[in-house]
């Protein structure tokens, strides 16, 4: 028996590195956790990432949630600083509208440090995404083509409808956080297919067979492969798309070839 | 090959379900390797139709030729009906344990109301199976099947098999419920549902160990290639896996694993 195991485990490993996944969403956090997993290091979350066979990710800096927005993103600027395969997510907030130069400004400096993605939080953040506060901060977004991406938690779905339809060169980018997107799939399945500025991130679309029907039959180019790692393990993440009844060339968009023509068009 | 320990034939109505049909999910089976997987049915678990869901239960098992097994399920609301349905259904080949879920039914896990149903698992050396989770802020309904008020009946019931589905759910229910495992030797762990934690199966394999780990995909609100990801790349000797896939399932529940994957 454990050799018959042992043939799926290598199997899957070679997959794993077959499909060179590009994760959209992992996280720097070396705050005390409630979970199962402690890391000790950033140097030891991005090994014990690389052992599970994903190679380039895009970080967020957890600070920016329980600390300082801002000071979360310069710790962001100084992982990825060097680090060919690492890229950012800007974390924003109304705040970069007070300082010299406004949005674009902030937004500008955040680019040249590599950051490729923009996050934002008006519940944990405390402020509205109406037009009337972060108008500015999206405009210049859109006109950068810098994709934003969004927990489903913290925004209601008639926002992220009003938002792709009132900036409809801005990618809309909505992840699970570790809420089950399973019980929202009425909402987006007619937003997808509303809104072609919309994108999915994988690691929380659970529902059998969600992944094959979305990409089979709704928007195979608007899936981004994401794990939320360290907090989830990304092997619930990455089983899902290798052994998806979908061609290869569906999987290789998915695991990363999506993300890549997103990041390429930012300018 | 493998034995999904815990999973839901029928559709749910909080969402849209993509796909439902028994030949999809016997061909997502033969793709993962899983030999047998166990269900109980939506209809008698959630809607409370005990008459339907053993109709589909049955036409399952024989669609699938005998790899789709079930549950009955016991719902406090209506004990007489349920060990009644029990009692003109006992074909262990296709009825392998007993179901309970305290959250959805309302009823807490330590109200007596559930001694008859592990009264009944006892007589019948049947395994039950019930929904565990932590305390939940955003679903408080949850409090129902907090592992700690299970302890009532697993001290009374030594010889029932016991099984906590999603293994307390979350970090705390988790560890209350290994607190457990480790006084009672009847208490086992499934990993169904969106229990993505790192190091979450490796945590139970060095707590209560991979003798009392059961692999469950929660199919169909979950897909099973979740899960069977979490435990192949698990941090853990194959040995366990082996054990967490298939050789403690087939144990517990009777079912006699031939072939190879």
């Amino acid at each position: 028996m454990s050799d018959s195991i042992q043939a799926l485990v290598e199997g899957y490993h070679q997959d794993v590195e077959r499909h060179a996944f590009f994760d959209l969403n992992v996280w720097c956090d070396l705050s005390p956790q409630n979970g199962f997993y402690h890391p000790e290091s950033w140097a030891q979350i991005v090994r014990d990432l690389e052992q599970c066979g994903i190679h380039r990710a895009v970080i967020t800096h957890a600070q920016c949630l329980a600390y300082d927005p801002l000071q979360g993103n310069e710790g962001t600027a100084r992982l990825i600083d060097g680090q060919p395969r690492l890229f950012g997510a800007m974390v924003l907030v109304p705040d970069i509208l007070l300082g010299e130069g406004g949005a674009k400004r902030y937004i500008d400096a955040k680019v040249e440090q590599r950051c490729v993605i923009a996050r934002m939080f008006p519940k944990r953040l405390n402020h509205s995404m109406r037009r009337w506060q972060v108008g500015e901060i999206l405009a210049y977004l859109e006109q950068r083509r810098l994709p934003l991406m969004l927990w489903h938690n913290e925004v209601s779905w008639d926002l992220v409808e009003s938002i792709c339809q009132e900036y409809r060169e801005l990618p809309v980018i909505v992840e699970g956080n570790d809420v089950k997107l399973l019980y929202h799939n009425r909402n987006y399945l007619a937003l997808l297919a509303q809104c072609p500025n919309l994108y999915l991130e994988t690691h929380n679309l659970v529902l059998y067979s969600e992944i094959e029907y979305l990409a089979g039959h709704v928007a195979p180019d608007r899936l981004l492969f994401g794990t939320y790692f360290p907090y989830n393990t990304p092997h619930a993440s990455l089983l899902p798309i290798l052994r998806a009844r979908l061609p290869d060339e569906v999987k290789d968009q998915l695991a990363a070839r999506n993300l890549e023509r997103l990041l390429s068009q930012v300018h | 090959m493998i034995i999904d320990a815990h999973m839901h034939l029928g559709p749910i109505h909080q969402y849209y379900n993509y796909q439902l049909a028994l030949q999809d999910l016997l061909e997502v089976m033969d793709l993962l390797h899983i030999q047998y997987a166990i269900s109980s049915h939506t209809a008698a678990l959630l809607h409370g139709d005990l008459s339907l869901g053993i109709e589909e239960s049955l036409r399952a098992y024989e669609f699938s030729g005998g790899r789709i097994l079930s549950y009955h399920i016991f719902n406090p609301l209506i004990p007489g009906q349920c060990l009644k349905v029990m009692e003109q259904y006992p074909d262990r080949a296709v009825f392998k344990g007993i179901k309970i879920h305290p959250s959805w039914h309302g009823v807490p896990a330590d109200d007596e109301r559930y001694e008859v149903v592990w009264q009944y698992a006892q007589d019948k050396q049947l395994v039950l199976l019930s929904h565990s989770w932590d305390i939940s802020l955003t679903n408080p309904i949850q409090r129902y099947s907090y592992p700690a008020l299970f302890e009532r009946h697993l001290a009374r019931y030594p010889q029932v098999p016991f099984v906590f589905a999603h293994s307390g759910g979350r970090p705390n229910g988790i560890r209350e419920a290994v607190r457990l495992g480790k006084v009672y030797r009847n208490a086992y762990f499934d990993t169904a549902g969106d229990i993505y934690h790192t190091r979450f199966v490796e945590y139970l394999d060095q707590t209560v160990g991979a003798d009392r780990i059961l692999f469950g995909s929660d199919y169909s609100m979950m897909d099973p290639r979740q899960m069977l990801g979490v435990v192949l790349g698990a941090e853990i000797g194959l040995a366990a896996k082996a054990k967490i896939l298939s050789g403690n399932a087939a144990r517990l529940f009777g079912i006699d694993v031939q072939g190879e994957i």
